[in-house]
């Protein structure tokens, strides 16, 4: 075997080194487990399970961003005054409507809050999972991986989340996400200062 | 001990040719990412597809020579 020393060799399957001291039941387990951590970590990287990570992320993220801007935002004290004012002059001669009790508009206003978080979180969470699904999808085909894909992959996403506004926004939108998904990647993938050994 | 030899001989050329066109020499982490493992895949398929073919081409000479 006068082959390159660098190289993978091969070993036999009982013949593992690192493994002797195992009994063959303990190898079993090994090998087992190995299976299953290479099949998780394989399905990890799959492009259906990356686009739903993303999606789940995404709905996460604009939840959260929604409640915090739901806390800043001021109630006006005189809204319930306006609005009951306002229902007596499109219904004169009616009764006012009943004022509602705190309880009672403290859940509504948490009802409020939990719409918007829904819906901020669905639009969040499409963004993600588009722009994951479209980059997967574009590493799989070019079998590379390099700065471009997210490039892509944001022009396309972009474009396609302003698809109803226009060619123009189309375009814009597109540069506009492949710029911010390419600055972010680029700013990932830079080389991380290390200090060389002396 | 000849088949071992030649089996290994093949894979350490695979290995050799596929990591010199598909993994770049800058890379930020230990795991193959999906660019990758597609990559290696499909050189695999490749390696191999050339193999029996470039083996057959060289039978048909050989039987053409004798």
């Amino acid at each position: 075997m006068a082959a390159n020393p660098w190289v993978c060799p091969i070993y036999l399957p009982g013949k593992e080194p690192g493994l002797e001291a195992l009994s063959p039941e303990e190898r079993y387990q090994m090998t087992q487990v190995k299976y299953w951590s290479d099949m998780t970590s394989a399905a990890m990287e799959s492009c259906p399970v990356k686009t739903a990570m993303s999606g789940v992320l995404g709905f996460g993220l604009g939840g959260f961003f929604s409640l915090l801007s739901a806390s800043f935002a001021i109630d006006d004290p005189l809204r319930r005054s306006n609005l009951q004012a306002a229902a007596m002059a499109a219904n004169p001669g009616q009764a006012a409507p009943p004022e509602m009790t705190t309880m009672q508009q403290t859940r509504a206003y948490f009802k409020e809050t939990g719409k918007q978080m829904y819906r901020s979180g669905k639009g969040f969470g499409k963004v993600g999972a588009l722009y994951a699904g479209i980059e997967c999808c574009i590493e799989g085909f070019r079998a590379k991986n390099d700065l471009t894909n997210p490039v892509l992959a944001g022009f396309l996403a972009g474009g396609i989340l302003a698809r109803n506004a226009g060619p123009q926004a189309i375009v814009g939108g597109g540069l506009a996400f492949a710029g911010f998904s390419g600055a972010i990647d680029w700013y990932m993938r830079r080389p991380s200062a290390s200090d060389d050994d002396d | 001990a000849g088949q071992l030899d030649m089996i290994t001989d093949t894979f350490n050329k695979l290995v050799n040719s596929c990591h010199a066109k598909c993994i770049s020499t800058r890379y930020l982490e230990a795991d193959l990412n999906k660019g990758e493992s597609v990559c290696i895949d499909r050189c695999v398929a490749k390696f191999f597809a050339v193999n029996t073919k470039v083996g057959e081409q060289m039978q048909q000479i050989g039987s053409q020579r004798q």
